[in-house]
């Protein structure tokens, strides 16, 4: 049992950070009508900044932060004026490749930067183990999971209570009446469209001091994330989170129970499963097509 | 000019295109060039493997566009068939000692058998989800390769695959692939341009256009869906069997979910639905990355920069700027009309 509810603790500290990478493609995919290929990428971004930030600048984690955050609101505006903002109006399957083109472009050019070597980075919260009512727990672990909550409880109470966060989620639902009733909707994709450059980045600096910082974290975690983003349907911001959680525990569980080598294929098979049987994800609302 | 009339050079450009763009192709392994005095080929090896691996890819990317460019339905996990195909070829050649050409058989059958799986319970699904669905089906089919050990050789892969002999001539030599290459991707140009111009065709052109309106007209959408994914993955194995007995080893590298999404930057760089377009997108993300390779590191950052830079500046891909070259030198074009991806692309705006 309690080697259970141990699977149970890593599980779900690994999932909060598949939620909150999750939440960037939620976020994208209900503004811009796109699937953001590169998300993955900005994820790792986001753990290449921290690294220069703390590690090469030396400063202090607090700081070291904030200004890493900002370095990925940059880029993802940068993104965003060169491959999204020109293609709004274009075919999905463009839009579609040009993330990918992006996606491709940012992880050659972090790694012709930084090389293809793992930085290792150091913890933020701590690595010590602590004996908790017998859980051998990882603070790193539980404050990887509180922060990925209190991020996404943050997010949706900015999305449903402030001014901007009402405008953006009426730029998401209709473009056009948010823009007769007077919504700047340029300025509200661009919003979005950094929000989750920067959740994501936030979400690679989380991963940071467990995975290493490489060129291909991108990779890995963005279609986790993804797989994530489509099982708690990808219409939902909270159910993305849900979505992290369960692929997270069920990856852990898959992992100890059955075979290690089985935990990249769980996370395909299970979203796999999910779109055969409800196409819209655990908590997403069914889509009425018109003609 | 009426729009009957040709000049006389416009009309021997339009009998004679196809012919001199087969003839270049046919002769230009057999092109020699002197040096140091002496005779040689101007494609050596190293080049005639590029173009060996080009002409794969493009029929690799007519595969897909049967699929995504007649149906509309995009595959995000496509080099999975290739995968399949390849690996079909060659464990049934190398570990079960049947002959070549069951082994190409059967990588298309098996690829084709494997998409009638993944299309069974999938072809409901609508665009994205649809999308994510093959790429996890991608994915699952990568895990396997790698894992399936005994089968497969796990990561280590399969080495010492034959290389290719019909009726006792080799085909071991990068030049004689070169031609049997072509065949293949000549009868694979032909297949498809059938295939685009029969019923079954116009009817998944029709799904594209519009799925509803053409189960309104009459048109089984997802029978039709399920013929084009067969059809797709069958030609998809074919060109992993070519890939197995060109590069005679194969590793599950090669057929990682990353190469599905090159996969289809060629086909969106050539023009989705076209065929022009998909060889020569197949070919020019072939040899670009190998072209770029004197600026080191810096080609793949370059790739990924051209890719999004063509589908921003060229809406119509490179089979957009192939037929409208085309058109003004055969006459079809008249003056003043606007550039055809301009006027396309105006419609798609209005939808």
């Amino acid at each position: 049992m309690v080697f259970f509810l141990q699977q149970l603790v890593q599980g779900l500290a690994i999932g909060s950070i598949y939620g909150l990478i999750a939440i960037g493609y939620v976020l994208i995919y209900n503004t811009w009508g796109v699937l953001n290929f590169a998300q993955g990428d900005m994820v790792m971004v986001g753990a290449f900044t921290v690294l220069v930030t703390h590690s090469m600048m030396g400063l202090p984690m607090f700081l070291a932060i904030p200004l890493a955050i900002l370095m990925c609101v940059v880029i993802g505006f940068i993104i965003e004026l060169t491959a999204f903002r020109p293609l709004l109006n274009a075919e999905n399957q463009r839009r579609l490749i040009a993330t990918i083109g992006v996606g491709i472009f940012l992880r050659n050019l972090v790694q012709i930067i930084f090389g293809a070597d793992a930085f290792p980075f150091p913890s933020i919260f701590g690595d010590k183990t602590m004996d908790v009512a017998g859980l051998k727990i990882v603070p790193q672990d539980i404050w990887n999971t509180l922060v990925g909550i209190l991020l996404v409880v943050l997010l949706m109470l900015f999305l449903k209570k402030t001014r901007i966060g009402k405008a953006m989620r009426a730029t998401a639902q209709d473009r056009e009446a948010a823009r007769l009733m007077g919504v700047n909707v340029r300025r509200c994709m661009s919003g979005t469209f950094i929000l989750a450059s920067a959740i994501g980045g936030f979400a690679g600096m989380l991963l940071a001091p467990k995975y290493f910082v490489i060129a291909s974290l991108g990779t890995t975690f963005g279609n986790k994330g993804f797989a994530a983003a489509l099982f708690g349907g990808i219409s939902s911001n909270a159910g993305s989170m849900v979505g992290g959680v369960v692929l997270g525990i069920l990856e852990t569980l898959a992992a100890v129970y059955g075979k290690s080598t089985w935990q990249t294929a769980i996370a395909f098979i299970i979203l796999f499963l999910v779109l055969v049987v409800k196409p819209t994800g655990l908590m997403g609302k069914k889509d009425v097509r018109k003609v | 000019m009426k729009k009957n009339e040709m000049t006389l050079a416009q009309k021997i450009y339009r009998k004679s295109r196809l012919w001199v763009i087969l003839l270049l192709v046919v002769i230009f392994p057999l092109i020699q060039i002197p040096k140091n005095g002496k005779m040689i080929f101007l494609a050596d090896n190293y080049l005639l493997h590029m173009a060996n691996i080009s002409m794969m890819f493009a029929i690799l990317t007519i595969s897909l566009n049967i699929l995504s460019g007649f149906t509309g339905l995009m595959s995000v996990g496509h080099i999975a068939f290739f995968g399949i195909g390849a690996y079909s070829a060659a464990i049934l050649t190398t570990k079960a000692g049947m002959p070549i050409l069951v082994g190409f058989i059967a990588a298309g059958v098996i690829s084709a058998l494997f998409s009638l799986i993944l299309g069974l319970p999938t072809m409901r699904l609508r665009g994205m989800y649809f999308s994510v669905a093959t790429m996890a089906f991608g994915e699952i089919i990568y895990q396997l390769i790698k894992n399936l050990e005994p089968l497969t050789g796990g990561t280590k892969g399969i080495t010492k695959i034959p290389s290719i002999e019909i009726f006792g001539i080799s085909f071991k030599d990068y030049r004689n692939f070169y031609y049997l290459m072509l065949l293949g991707l000549v009868l694979v140009i032909v297949l498809t341009q059938n295939l685009k111009n029969s019923r079954p065709g116009r009817a998944m052109l029709a799904i594209r256009a519009n799925d509803i309106a053409a189960e309104a007209m009459g048109v089984n959408v997802v029978s039709y869906k399920l013929v084009a994914f067969m059809a797709s993955a069958f030609f998809a194995g074919i060109a992993g069997a070519f890939y197995a007995h060109e590069m005679r080893y194969i590793s599950p590298e090669t057929f990682a979910s990353v190469e599905s999404a090159s996969l289809l930057a060629m086909m969106v760089v050539g023009g989705i639905g076209s065929i022009p377009g998909a060889i020569l997108g197949g070919a020019a993300l072939t040899i670009l990355p190998e072209v770029l390779r004197f600026i080191g590191e810096f080609r793949l950052v370059l790739y990924g920069a051209a890719v999004v830079a063509i589908i921003i500046f060229a809406p119509k891909g490179l089979g957009g700027l192939i037929t409208w070259i085309d058109e003004t030198l055969s006459g079809q074009r008249a003056k003043g009309s606007k550039h055809p991806s301009e006027a396309e692309a105006g419609e798609e705006a209005q939808e």
